[in-house]
């Protein structure tokens, strides 16, 4: 399938990329809202991996602006748990909310296939 | 003639003898002496008020002389009378027995009454079995000496209120907590209350001008203020207050203090915040490689090392952010304070490495209920302290237990450390507000009187034993939360 991850931190994009190639999905990724919109629009991912706080467009903000969005699914991602939940990620429409830090990439990789599975 | 001349000698005998008169006892025996040709005249008997209700009674019981206080009504006739019922009956009142014949002599004092009213302040009473010319002349015998004895007695009443006045002062000026002087203009002490005798008495005049004042840990501000009392612009004397600060100052030391520590919280929050970022990386990484790398290489057993390594830090800081958050304060939880104890022992690795740790955890259901990063805090601060007593070396152990008490279950937590002990005169102290035995920098006196309200909020306890030069265990005790599963 094709992962498109969007998150301003380059370790977590990295990681993230090579544990997605690692299970052979194709891998997008950008470092902002903006770029992740416009590989949206090109590529039409089947997930997206959304870190909610990032300088300029937040994650929610990005989820608001995405047309057209079929069967896609898509994943926040925080820091501050606190804040945030599955319950409120899904009242923003995402399908699915992982807390950061992660303790076990590979795990990420399966709920975000999970998720693919379920449809 | 002569009758007259003596009579005369004998009035400046005894007006010369009331004028050395230094009390009214003093006044009772030489009235008693000076009636003695009297015969049948019983001993004075001396009532004089120093405000309106209340009277004092000079009597005589044998040879000795009594002073009586007695509430009571007070005979308001400025006239000499004989016999009067009024009398006789306030004396029956007074002593219980009856009166006999009675010769009431009002004196006129100058003293006045709160009012402003002269009244009638004093009486002197004779009791007395004379009778025709005897008594006429008793009468006058005493009618000469009424204004010498009158001038006296206004005197020693006078004396007595200046006197009174000058222990209030006195006592007044000791209870003050502060020290205080005075000083003359030459900044010899004139005067000094007890305070000041307590705490300055040995330091060196010239030190007691100064601003500020250090003196067995004890901080003084100096205030002084001169007294001008003459006309000449000079102060005569000086009066120093030595205002104790050493509190505020501490107060206020232990508020840039707090202030630093919140603020270094923080930092440590957002630090860890930083951090957590590339550290996630870092173990994703590792874990994404560990899975390229082939089981039993090299390669493969240090990316497990990288791998766990970089778990470790993420427990950790996840411990700090919960240790310095304040979000979390009002959530009880159910935890096992073995988990308490595990969470906090990795903050503390720097302060506790060179001591032999002995760890003790119970495998009993341990569950309590509080807030795990105030529970933290406690424990944090109790290990600290150990370190602390112990120095370079020593055994540090903690141990965790669960114990039966009534129907319910208790758990335990004991902290003991192999330090210098606590003496016996500060065990009672330790945890109090500010008691500190450590210089600033090193203790605050803060630890273990917030963790003390910080046990007792959960329904717990915290006790100490220690022996001197042997060690100190603090025991901590909280009710077992039933719901969990050990
Ligand atoms: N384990 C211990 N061994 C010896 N003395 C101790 C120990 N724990 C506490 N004390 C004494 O109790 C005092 C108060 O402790 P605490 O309230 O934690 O404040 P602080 O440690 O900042 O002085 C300490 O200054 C010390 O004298």
């Amino acid at each position: 399938m094709k992962v498109l991850i969007v998150d301003d931190e380059p370790l977590i994009r990295r990681s993230l990329v090579r544990a997605f190639a690692n299970y052979g999905h194709v891998v997008f990724e950008a470092d902002d809202g903006v770029k992740g919109l416009e590989i949206w629009q090109a590529e039409a991912p089947d997930i997206i991996l959304l870190d909610i706080l990032m300088p300029g467009l937040t994650g929610p903000q990005v989820l608001d602006q995405i047309e057209n969005r079929g069967n896609a699914k898509i994943i926040l991602m925080s820091a501050y748990a606190g804040e945030y939940n599955l319950k409120k990620a899904n009242e923003l429409g995402a399908d699915m909310f992982i807390p950061k830090p992660f303790t076990d990439i590979f795990a990420v990789v399966q709920i975000a296939e999970n998720l693919m599975v379920v449809n | 003639m002569t009758k007259k001349i003596a009579r005369e000698r004998n009035l400046s005998h005894f007006v010369k003898d009331m004028s050395g008169v230094a009390s009214v006892y003093q006044l009772m025996s030489l009235l008693k002496n000076e009636i003695k040709a009297f015969k049948t005249v019983e001993n004075p008997l001396l009532a004089y008020a120093q405000s309106q209700n209340e009277l004092h009674l000079l009597f005589y019981q044998g040879s000795k002389i009594i002073k009586k206080d007695v509430p009571g009504v007070w005979p308001q006739q400025a006239k000499i009378r004989l016999n009067n019922i009024q009398d006789s009956q306030f004396l029956a009142n007074v002593f219980g027995r009856p009166f006999g014949k009675l010769l009431t002599i009002p004196l006129q004092l100058k003293r006045k009454s709160s009012n402003d009213q002269l009244l009638v302040s004093a009486i002197l009473f004779f009791e007395h079995a004379l009778v025709g010319d005897r008594l006429v002349e008793f009468t006058e015998f005493i009618g000469d000496r009424l204004q010498s004895i009158s001038i006296v007695l206004d005197r020693l009443l006078l004396e007595n209120d200046l006197n009174e006045a000058a222990l209030l002062w006195e006592q007044t000026f000791d209870g003050l907590q502060d020290p205080i002087v005075i000083f003359d203009s030459e900044a010899q002490i004139l005067r000094a209350n007890k305070s000041f005798t307590e705490n300055l008495q040995n330091v060196k005049s010239k030190d007691l001008f100064e601003k500020t004042l250090k003196v067995n840990n004890k901080i003084y501000e100096i205030r002084s203020y001169p007294i001008i009392t003459g006309e000449n612009q000079s102060p005569s004397n000086i009066i120093n207050h030595y205002i104790d600060v050493t509190l505020a100052q501490r107060l206020k030391k232990q508020m840039i203090q707090n202030e630093k520590m919140a603020a270094l919280g923080n930092m440590a929050g957002n630090i860890a915040h930083e951090l957590n970022n590339p550290l996630t990386g870092i173990r994703s990484l590792a874990q994404v490689l560990i899975r390229k790398a082939s089981p039993g290489t090299d390669i493969f057993a240090d990316l497990h090392e990288v791998e766990m390594a970089a778990e470790r830090c993420q427990v950790i800081i996840k411990n700090l952010l919960e240790f310095s958050s304040d979000k979390l304060e009002n959530q009880k939880v159910l935890i096992s304070i073995n988990d308490i104890v595990q969470r906090t022992l990795p903050l503390l690795k720097t302060l506790i490495f060179q001591f032999e740790l002995q760890l003790k955890l119970t495998e009993k259901n341990c569950f309590v209920l509080v807030e795990p990063h105030l529970m933290q805090q406690v424990v944090f601060n109790i290990i600290k302290n150990a370190a602390q007593a112990m120095g370079n070396s020593g055994v540090l152990t903690v141990k965790t237990e669960v114990y039966k008490k009534g129907g319910a279950n208790e758990v335990q937590l004991i902290i003991s450390d192999t330090g210098g002990g606590i003496d016996p005169s500060i065990r009672d102290q330790i945890f109090d507000f500010f008691f500190t035995t450590k210089s600033t920098g090193e203790g605050t006196g803060l630890g273990l009187s917030m963790s003390k309200n910080i046990v007792e909020k959960f329904a717990g306890n915290i006790i100490v034993n220690s022996e001197l030069n042997i060690g100190s265990e603090f025991i901590i005790t909280l009710p077992q939360a039933k719901a969990a599963v050990g």
